[in-house]
């Protein structure tokens, strides 16, 4: 009888641990909420706990398996967006339900989506960045002439506010230093190549850190009933390109 | 020629962002025609039926939103994976950059009337992928688990 006991002790925290783990990487690459507690009560009513309950905002996690348990908290600290972690996450939880995966393989296979997956290198990224520069440049209305302005500055624009959130933990710098630099090259671009429209160079450009990710999951949650994450998450997109509009704006006063 | 070259920007606008959100790479690609069906139905919409770019948005995300959970049933990923590169190219950045360049410029009313538009596009865009939600959860996604763990969760 008291095998018995630890063992289904040491079972429910190994659940406890899986379904953390999971909702932790999901948070952390920037899911909706509602894919986050949906995921965490498939996984235990799978396991055979239906009354689990959680509560997910984008800083925080609870959990709760069953009533006679402990909960579970976790804080989260950093969030970005990386979509191959969810991708991976909703695969293992897709397995863990039908059963190919048992909770040992899928703790395993979590805690490698954890460390060993990492995003694209940055100069690849960089480049993407110019890419959506020189693609916005025509859905825009853009001139022939501004391509290799609009290619450089969104380029170097996503990559020095990439590099700067990566060292500072504020929320506002990173873009305005980024559209600050992105309004700076295109105002210097258009000097050298004049003709075409200054305007829709800073557009296209500032596209790539433009909070694209936090606005769809802000209205997400908000239809999906999660009212405490999307207004955290709206106002983190607000706050983005509050910081966005302030960069460019610094530079449009001196022209 | 002007709508094949839109059809080929839009397609790299939104690949090029899969790549920026860190997506798998197999996605790549079938983000970006997700993000081009989108682009052009709302464009189609703008120009050969005149519509009014509230209207054009939010029915292009409508169908924007229906191609995301098609892809998503297809291939067995989250729609997310489609939806956040595709939704870009709808975000009215145009014109909050006018708004801003107003606003710094000290021309309130005008600034004012610009963020109000800005603001009806964005509510055209979610509106749009409200609908497409709602009905991928009639249609595509009939009996799919995510349904059943929410009934679950209410016992």
């Amino acid at each position: 009888m008291v095998m018995y006991m630890t063992d289904l002790y040491e079972t429910e925290e190994k659940i406890k641990d899986v379904v953390m783990l999971a909702a932790r990487i999901l948070l952390e690459a920037g899911a909706e909420g509602t894919r986050v507690e949906d995921t965490m009560t498939y996984i235990s009513s799978a396991l055979g706990y239906k009354g689990s309950n959680s509560f997910v905002t984008n800083t925080v996690v609870t959990y709760l398996l069953h009533n006679g348990t402990h909960p579970r908290i976790y804080r989260i600290q950093t969030r970005d967006t990386n979509l191959i972690r969810i991708s991976e996450t909703n695969r293992v939880s897709r397995h863990i339900v039908s059963g190919e995966l048992s909770l040992d393989e899928a703790w395993e296979k979590l805690n490698y989506i954890d460390e060993a997956i990492d995003d694209h290198p940055l100069p690849f990224k960089a480049l993407a960045g110019g890419m959506v520069g020189l693609s916005f440049l025509y859905l825009q209305g853009g001139m022939m002439i501004d391509v290799p302005t609009a290619i450089l500055a969104g380029g170097i624009g996503y990559f020095v506010t990439e590099y700067i959130s990566k060292k500072v933990e504020t929320q506002f710098i990173p873009e305005f230093i980024g559209s600050f630099i992105i309004a700076l090259l295109a105002a210097f671009g258009h000097m050298l190549i004049p003709g075409g429209e200054l305007s829709v160079i800073i557009i296209s450009a500032v596209m790539p850190i433009v909070p694209g990710v936090l606005i769809t999951n802000a209205i997400q949650d908000l239809f999906g009933g999660h009212m405490l994450m999307s207004i955290t998450k709206l106002l983190e997109a607000l706050v983005t390109s509050f910081g966005i509009g302030a960069g460019v704006a610094t530079v449009l006063i001196f022209l | 020629m002007s709508w094949l070259l839109h059809l080929i920007f839009s397609f790299t606008s939104s690949f090029f962002f899969a790549v920026l959100f860190d997506a798998p790479k197999r996605l790549f690609f079938f983000a970006g025609v997700t993000g081009a069906t989108g682009w052009i139905v709302s464009r189609i919409l703008l120009e050969v039926f005149n519509m009014h770019e509230v209207y054009a948005t939010m029915f292009g995300s409508l169908v924007l939103g229906i191609m995301c959970h098609l892809m998503a049933k297809m291939l067995k990923e989250p729609a997310t994976m489609f939806m956040v590169p595709g939704i870009i190219p709808f975000v009215p950045g145009g014109l909050a950059y006018e708004a801003t360049s107003l606003l710094v410029q000290f021309e309130y009313n005008q600034s004012l009337n610009t963020m109000l538009e800005v603001i009806l596009i964005a509510g055209g865009v979610a509106v749009g992928l409200l609908f497409a939600d709602q009905l991928s959860k009639l249609i595509i996604h009939k009996n799919k688990n995510y349904a059943d763990a929410r009934s679950r969760k209410m016992n």
